[in-house]
């Protein structure tokens, strides 16, 4: 198992290397950001200036091995919209994502598994087809325009709410959170059960699914051949089991969740790394834009190793092989 | 029994957070984009609206863009090149230490050297050759060229201290290490992406603010913005969406304050180039360009509604314009004709210019650079349908837009719509020597010329309008030049954006014609 973690650590440099080639050169191509980002009544003259500067007049192969040759160093470069470096405003915002991703996700789980299973143990229950008919929502219904919908009623209308923003914060580890003051949880209820949405109702439809094959397996009717409790047999037996998808999913929809949470962290101004992602997109700022698909894709392959882990735990059938 | 407990929380937060906005005395600002902190780090409008309040400039732009005292007091011209200014005397920077001449010439050397900067100053101060120091409180400032339009500019040259900023980084302005300046508020603390605490000067050296402490929180999306106005969690907004005005109008909680901006929204024609890329004949065939023709381009004028623009696209938060520069502003014309709507006329025009049955053409746009300006584009296409030309429109996102029509690479359209704000001098002078002028690298001229005119008697007129030292020769000057340029139609005016400030119940907001918003312009109202 060591071996196989050590060679999937050693692979996910080839795809973080190959995707900060193809992010760099796709930037680049789209123009040149001094265009954009300098006032307009900057002379010509000045202009060429700050190219110059900012080395963005060197040839593109040459401006990628500098690049190479400072990030081997732990150096991605500064933003050139905040100047200071790409990796610390990532990781400057990044724990206000996770925070938001972790609490969806929370909110996805305790409700969604419950419901999943009750309404694939009973699925021809009334209870049960309502579950399953409003799951159609989160599914359906854009994420955004519930946020809206949400801010109206509860923030505008009602006055219950805060309409956005994160609220008090407190220091928890050295970092910033906002569960653990009463303003700051009032912030964050509504962005995350927002994001959760769309989650739960795809927890919901996947245990249900998972609920409804188990529960006809043999080995269930020979636990109850056996005696033993409904409890033991839900617990043990059709969850262990039905949880095997739902992991798998969960652990993609999570990377997901951080990586482009940014409808969510846009309608409730949220300040965390989705709003960072796009703004730099907007303003062609390379260094951030290269940077963050870089952190993300070695959060995927992180997440995606301790899935497979997650999987032999569940499933003992599984086991992590070196694979040839 | 959950959603019984959930209700009974929710009231509980609810009178939690009231009870907190209930304080007396500070403000809260929802804004749009993050602030740069350091001032001599990327020159934009929203970045000098955050530094007007921590430091000072030597000159101050009131809410008319026209130029008052800040740190000097007094200025002179002692010879066409050299300006003498009377610095003011007791004044502190907020950590105790007194304002002298060096930290002028300090700040004047760390403005174009801030590294990694990819918009700087610079531009600012660019007839500069050299700040010298009299005494403690008097400089002279020395020019390479005769540019007594400099002093508007300069109060977008803020002075930071010598003590505290020499080696400091950007990064120590973000953290507030080197955040000191001699402003009407002082920095507490910056969360990136999130918000920016300050408080007020007790030791200003102008008036005191009323406000003990300004939080402005940072939210970029303009429907969130507006809800959280309506919500009642922050005092005042700047930029809502059109849209959203009535709304917030019609709100009993929250009032609307507006005014015409310096930007003046035109439309830029290709009459330079004979092979110009989006100007063909009806059946696609290639033709010479028929933008070239001035009577093409007054039909063009004659086929736009202004009003209907303002009215339908801008929901009325527009000025028609005539010219280039809003009233106001130094340089505006007050002889010129408004532009008629005319389509019978611009019809027959093209006839007589001998496109009976017009001509194809696109017109190129941005659709996230200046309010409703995909949709302004759209309603142009339309109108001049009408008058027989076969428009196409094109709308893109700025970071696509803006590198194709970089004037010193190549302009890639024969029609683009464009914006330009004017309150930089507070004068017609920099529009005058960039937008149509002959470009000229060396002597910094004419560096967007996305038209490609060229007319060196307008560029003359320009030029000695810009140089002169004298204020109502200067004005004049403006004046004629702006009625050379309209008259040949190179460009065709539209309107003025309004600047619009929400605010809620109880203030009373003073938006400045540069667009931007500062807590110095909130005021409680009596």
């Amino acid at each position: 198992m060591t071996i196989f973690i050590i060679r999937r650590l050693m692979q996910s440099w080839i795809v973080i290397l190959s995707m900060a080639m193809i992010v760099f050169s796709g930037v680049y191509l789209i123009g040149n950001p001094v265009d954009i980002l300098i006032n307009p009544e900057a002379s010509q003259q000045e202009i060429e200036d700050v190219i110059r500067s900012l080395g963005l007049d060197r040839p593109l192969w040459e401006q990628f091995f500098h690049f190479i040759a400072n990030a081997l160093q732990g150096d991605l470069g500064n933003s050139y919209v905040f100047g200071s470096p790409a990796i610390e405003l990532i990781f400057q915002r990044m724990p206000a994502t996770l925070e938001l991703a972790t609490t969806a996700m929370l909110i996805g789980i305790i409700v969604g598994v419950p419901l999943g299973i009750l309404a694939g143990l009973n699925p021809t229950a009334l209870s049960s087809r309502f579950v399953m008919g409003s799951s159609i929502f989160g599914f359906s219904v854009p994420t955004f325009w519930i946020g809206m919908m949400m801010i109206l009623c509860f923030g505008v209308t009602l006055n219950w709410l805060p309409t956005g923003g994160r609220g008090e914060t407190t220091m928890l580890l050295g970092i910033e959170v906002s569960f653990l003051t009463l303003d700051g949880l009032a912030h964050l209820i509504m962005p995350a059960f927002n994001l959760a949405l769309f989650k739960l109702a795809l927890i919901i439809r996947l245990t249900r699914a998972g609920t409804l094959e188990v529960i006809h397996q043999d080995y269930i009717k020979f636990a109850r051949a056996t005696g033993q409790t409904n409890k033991t047999i839900l617990f043990v037996h059709v969850l262990k089991n039905v949880l095997i998808p739902v992991v798998t999913v969960l652990g993609l929809e999570f990377g997901n969740i951080v990586a482009f949470s940014v409808v969510t962290e846009t309608v409730f101004a949220w300040p965390g790394m989705g709003k960072l992602i796009i703004d730099s997109l907007e303003n062609l700022d390379r260094p951030v834009i290269v940077a963050y698909l870089m952190i993300i894709v070695f959060m995927f392959i992180l997440i995606n190793l301790l899935v497979d882990i997650l999987y032999s735990v569940l499933d003992p059938r599984i086991r992590l092989r070196e694979t040839r | 029994m959950f959603i019984k407990s959930m209700k009974i929380a929710l009231v509980a937060f609810s009178v939690f957070t009231t009870a907190v906005s209930a304080q007396a005395k500070d403000l809260i600002i929802g804004a749009r984009t993050d602030p740069a902190i350091d001032p001599h780090y990327q020159w934009l409008s929203t970045n000098v609206a955050y530094s007007l309040h921590v430091f000072d400039a030597l000159i101050k732009k009131d809410s008319e863009a026209q130029w008052q005292p800040g740190l000097a007091t007094k200025w002179k011209s002692v010879d066409k090149l050299t300006w003498e200014m009377s610095l003011r005397k007791d004044v502190k920077f907020h950590d105790g230490t007194p304002f002298t001449a060096d930290d002028v010439i300090f700040s004047f050397n760390r403005l174009s050297n801030v590294p990694n900067n990819p918009n700087p100053y610079t531009a600012n101060v660019r007839t500069i050759k050299e700040i010298e120091k009299i005494d403690d409180h008097t400089i002279r400032i020395h020019q390479s060229k005769s540019d007594p339009l400099m002093l508007g500019p300069l109060s977008a040259f803020f002075i930071v201290s010598k003590k505290v900023a020499e080696n400091a980084t950007t990064q120590d302005f973000r953290s507030g290490k080197a955040a000191i300046g001699t402003g009407p508020y002082k920095f507490v603390e910056y969360k990136p992406g999130a918000e920016l605490a300050l408080k007020r000067n007790d030791q200003y050296w102008g008036d005191k603010e009323p406000w003990d402490n300004v939080l402005f929180r940072i939210i970029p999306n303009d429907q969130a913005r507006v809800a959280a106005l309506l919500g009642g969690d922050i005092d005042v907004i700047d930029f809502p969406p059109p849209t959203e005005v009535p709304a917030i109008e019609k709100n009993a909680n929250t009032l609307v304050f507006k005014r015409p901006s310096d930007r003046i929204i035109y439309l830029i024609l290709d009459v330079g180039r004979e092979d110009s890329p989006y100007v063909f004949a009806k059946d696609g065939s290639k033709i010479k360009n028929a933008l070239m023709d001035k009577r093409v381009r007054l039909a063009m004028s004659l086929g736009i509604d202004r009003d209907a623009i303002v009215s339908k696209v801008m929901e009325g938060l527009a000025a028609k314009a005539n010219q280039f520069v809003p009233k106001g502003i130094i340089g505006y014309n007050s002889d010129l004709p408004e532009l008629e709507y005319n389509p019978e006329k611009a019809k027959k025009l093209l006839a007589e210019a001998g496109y009976p049955d017009g001509f194809s053409l696109t017109v190129h746009c941005s659709n996230n650079r200046y309010v409703n300006d995909a949709k302004i584009c759209e309603v142009i296409g339309q109108m001049l349908t009408r008058i027989g030309i076969n428009m196409k429109v094109e709308t893109m996102p700025k970071n696509i837009f803006f590198p194709k029509i970089s004037a010193y690479k190549k302009v890639h359209f024969s029609l683009i719509l464009i914006g330009w704000g004017n309150s930089g001098t507070g004068t017609a002078g920099p529009f005058l020597t960039s937008i149509f002028h002959t470009p000229d690298k060396k002597r910094r001229m004419g560096h967007a010329n996305r038209a490609h005119y060229h007319n060196p008697a307008y560029d003359k007129m320009g030029e000695d309008a810009a140089a002169e030292i004298d204020p109502a020769v200067r004005e004049k000057k403006m004046q004629d030049a702006m009625a050379f340029i309209v008259d040949k139609m190179v460009g065709i005016p539209l309107h003025a954006q309004f600047v619009v400030i929400g605010t809620r119940k109880g203030l009373v907001a003073t938006p400045r014609v540069d667009e931007m918003t500062t807590a110095m312009s909130i005021r409680e109202a009596n």
